[in-house]
């Protein structure tokens, strides 16, 4: 606590201080200062004016940022959309690009190998080459399958004609210089007729002359009665074997005639009736399959008058 | 200048000498030279002798700690916000300025092996009156001023009531000053010299008394009459 006399001695204590109180700074040190004070002050205002404007600078830089930003992502996304439209409109119009077909022709195939590039034109070219072998699978298939109906149509004829040629035989059996050459048994027509039966399809024309040699009969019989079947078994070969047939039948009517037999030329003539019938049956049938079947004038000089007047009639109606 | 026309004309047309400091620095922030000059002509004599009683002897230091505080003053003028008094803040600098200064020193005489002056008493540095007196020849020449007896007996009062400052403590120093050169109350002492208002209140009165004590044994009792 302080006394009043305490504080009588602070106040005489501060008077007389106050009488102290004379020091001052020198003047070189005020001017300092002064001079000081002055230099900021100016520096000041440059600072602050330099801040007005970069500020100014500033406020423009960021009005102008949002259209920057704007710019920045628009060329890059325009510029992608617009690839992207005319990479799809391209693809779209582009024929080499869209899948092949499954019914290519020829005709596509070349067009296809000039517009596209190598790699493409190579898996064209496999693709076709595969539809092709695809096409000649079919076309074997077809071919197999039309000559088993032809075989079982053929074997369905042979049988309707056994009675036919049973007739053959009897009245070749009529004839005594040829039956006497073969006397056993074994070698009768009717065997051989069995033998040739077995032995089917494989059974050609030489194994046929062959057989006749053998089993002591004519071949002209031999041949007459493998007509039918042989005729029926391929058509292309039909015509041919029954125009060989005729061929060996006009070989044994001159052969006949020099020997004088009339028989056995009538028994030719009429085996060359048969055959003139079925060459002529065979040709109406083919003309039926395929219009546009052509005969030639040597096939046609095999048939009579009557019969070449009826093919001719046929080929005008049709 | 930085502060805007009609701003310049305002301050021009105020009378800065009734402006608080406060108000002058913040005019000075804003450009103003003469708010500057108004407030350092306020402030430069007590803040001069506040350097110049504490270091005693040394007034080249007390010249330059005085002119570092002013230039932090001009430096942090634009940063400036009225948080507190501007004196508070001031001498706050001026404190700081001191301590680095005085802390700078004795090291350096601890490690040159020299006597520290800080903080010594008062009766170790009686003998060097007369050669201080060399220092300030300002003061002498206003002492001329006065009438002989009265001169001799205030010229002779203060050099002892000044030596007497010199001999007290370095934080009763402080403090002394602060209220006597400053005119800081003793809350705003406490806050510069960072010490609970008991302590700072503490600390003056011992001053006081020690100044008195040193005064009656250089002055004798009468000068009290």
């Amino acid at each position: 606590m302080k006394t009043p006399e305490g504080n009588k001695h602070e106040g005489k204590i501060s008077a007389l201080y106050h009488t102290l109180k004379v020091e001052v700074p020198p003047p070189y040190l005020d001017d300092s200062i002064r001079q000081e004070a002055k230099t900021a002050i100016e520096r000041m205002a440059q600072r602050k004016a330099t801040e007005l404007v970069s500020r100014h600078v500033d406020k423009l830089v960021l009005a102008d940022t949002p259209k920057r930003v704007w710019m920045a992502w628009q060329w890059p996304s325009s510029l992608a959309a617009s690839v992207c439209i005319v990479s799809v409109l391209w693809w779209q119009l582009a024929p080499d690009l869209q899948p092949v077909a499954e019914d290519v022709s020829e005709l596509n195939y070349p067009l296809a190998t000039q517009q596209e590039s190598p790699v493409n034109a190579e898996q064209a070219a496999a693709q076709f080459s595969l539809l092709q072998d695809a096409a000649a699978r079919e076309k074997k298939q077809d071919a197999l399958a039309r000559s088993r109906q032809q075989h079982e149509l053929e074997l369905a004829q042979a049988l309707t004609q056994m009675s036919e040629r049973k007739a053959t035989q009897s009245a070749l059996q009529s004839r005594p210089s040829n039956t006497q050459q073969t006397t056993t048994e074994h070698h009768t027509p009717a065997m051989a007729e069995t033998r040739l039966t077995e032995r089917g399809n494989s059974l050609d024309a030489e194994h046929v002359l062959e057989a006749d040699e053998r089993y002591g009969l004519s071949r002209v019989d031999t041949l007459s009665m493998l007509t039918g079947r042989v005729a029926q078994q391929t058509e292309p070969n039909t015509v041919t074997e029954l125009i060989e047939l005729m061929r060996q039948i006009t070989t044994e009517q001159q052969s006949a005639k020099a020997e004088q037999d009339d028989k056995r030329m009538a028994t030719l003539d009429k085996k060359r009736v048969t055959l003139q019938a079925q060459l002529l049956s065979h040709l109406l049938h083919e003309r039926e399959q395929n219009p546009k079947f052509e005969v030639s004038p040597e096939i046609l000089s095999f048939l009579n008058d009557e019969q070449r007047r009826a093919w001719q009639t046929t080929l005008k109606e049709q | 200048m930085l502060v805007e026309p009609s701003k310049q004309r305002d301050l021009q047309g105020l009378n800065l000498r009734e402006q608080s400091d406060e108000e002058l620095m913040q005019y000075y922030a804003l450009g103003n030279f003469h708010a500057f000059e108004c407030l350092y002509l306020r402030h430069k004599g007590p803040l001069f002798r506040y350097f110049i009683r504490q270091l005693s002897g040394s007034s080249a230091t007390a010249e330059d700690l005085y002119q570092e505080v002013w230039s932090q003053v001009i430096k942090h003028a634009q940063h400036y916000s009225v948080k507190a008094k501007f004196t508070t803040w001031l001498y706050t600098l001026a404190r700081n300025k001191l301590i680095d200064h005085l802390r700078h020193r004795n090291v350096h005489e601890q490690v040159f092996d020299d006597k520290l002056v800080v903080g010594t008493g008062f009766d170790e540095k009686q003998s060097d009156t007369e050669s201080s007196d060399a220092n300030h020849p300002e003061q002498a020449s206003q002492v001329r001023l006065l009438s002989a007896e009265v001169q001799y007996n205030q010229a002779h009062t203060a050099q002892a009531l000044k030596r007497c400052v010199e001999g007290l403590t370095l934080q009763q120093q402080e403090c002394f000053l602060l209220k006597e050169e400053a005119g800081l109350t003793t809350e705003v002492i406490a806050e510069i010299v960072v010490c609970n208002y008991e302590a700072c209140k503490s600390r003056l009165r011992k001053a006081y008394v020690q100044l008195r004590e040193c005064l009656d044994h250089k002055l004798g009792a009468g000068v009290w009459e």
